[in-house]
C-alpha cells in the first residue's frame, strides 16, 4: 500500500527545517489532484471520435468532516461530465438535493493510486485557495478515506495517506 | 431540479424494488427503468455504453435515504472571508 507523507513546512522556512505544525494547522491536509472524466467515458468520446476533456488540476483538501467527496461544479462543468445521481446534503434548512457525479482521481507527485469515484457531489468551492493561491477544487470525505489509512499528527506538522 | 423525473419515477415503483432488489443499485434514465446492478459502477458503465453521456438516476434501493453532511461547505465556512 503506498504512502503519501506529507511534511508541513513554513512557506519562509529554509530547508533542512522540521516541520511546521502552525503550518499545518493553517493549510490542514492537502494534496495535488487531477480530476478527469471516467475510463468508460473517455472511451465512449473516443468510440464517438468526440474530443475527451483536458483533466483539472488543483489542490484538495482532505475533510474528516465530510462523509461525501465533493468537486466543484465548474470542474465537473469543464469536463462535461452529466449527473449519475442525487445525494441527498443536510443543512439547517432540511436535507437539499446536489447532483452526483462519477469521476477519476489521480494525484500528480505523490505516491497514491488513482481511483474512479463513483459519487462525487458537485459544490460550490469557487474562489477557495491554498498554498500558493491554487484553487481548491475538491473535498476528500470519509467515503474516500473509509479505503484508507488517514493519519494526523498535528503536533509534528505530519500527515499520510494510503490507500 | 435536475433527474426529477427520473426521481419521481423511482418514487413510483420504490415499493417493488424494495421488495426484490433490496441494498441494489437501480439504473432510469428519462422515464424507463434500464436495469439492477450491484455496483454503481456497473451502472454507469451500462448507461454510458447504451445511452451515451445523458443524465442517468443511479440510486441504491433502500428504505430510507441518507443524509449526507459536509459541514465545511453547509455552514458556509469555505466562505468566512472578511
Amino acid at each position: 500500500m503506498p504512502t503519501h507523507n506529507v511534511f508541513a513546512f513554513h512557506p519562509a522556512t529554509v530547508h533542512p527545517a522540521p516541520p511546521s505544525p502552525q503550518s499545518l494547522a493553517r493549510n490542514g491536509p492537502c494534496v495535488r489532484v487531477q480530476i478527469e472524466v471516467s475510463n468508460v467515458l473517455a472511451q465512449a468520446l473516443q468510440t464517438a471520435n468526440q474530443p475527451i476533456p483536458v483533466p483539472v488540476e488543483g489542490i484538495a483538501i482532505i475533510d474528516t468532516g465530510a462523509s461525501i467527496t465533493s468537486c466543484d461544479a465548474s470542474v465537473i462543468a469543464r469536463l462535461g461530465i452529466n449527473p449519475n445521481g442525487v445525494a441527498a446534503v443536510g443543512t439547517a434548512g432540511g436535507p437539499q438535493h446536489l447532483s452526483t457525479y462519477q469521476a477519476r482521481f489521480s494525484f500528480p507527485g505523490a505516491p497514491l493510486p488513482a481511483f474512479e469515484h463513483p459519487r462525487v457531489l458537485g459544490a460550490n468551492l469557487s474562489g477557495q485557495t491554498i498554498l500558493n493561491q491554487e484553487p481548491v477544487i475538491a473535498l476528500i470525505g470519509r467515503d474516500v478515506l473509509s479505503r484508507s489509512v488517514f493519519v494526523y499528527n498535528g503536533s509534528a506538522g505530519v500527515w499520510s495517506l494510503s490507500f | 431540479m435536475q433527474l426529477e423525473t427520473e426521481l419521481n419515477l423511482y418514487e413510483s415503483i420504490k415499493a417493488d424494488l424494495l421488495k426484490n432488489h433490496a441494498g441494489k443499485h437501480v439504473l432510469i434514465i428519462g422515464t424507463e427503468q434500464l436495469g439492477i446492478f450491484d455496483h454503481p459502477e456497473e451502472a454507469y458503465k451500462f448507461g454510458i455504453e447504451n445511452r451515451g453521456n445523458v443524465p442517468m438516476l443511479i440510486k441504491q434501493i433502500e428504505p430510507n435515504e441518507s443524509v449526507e453532511l459536509v459541514p465545511a461547505m453547509v455552514l458556509g465556512l469555505l466562505y468566512a472571508h472578511p
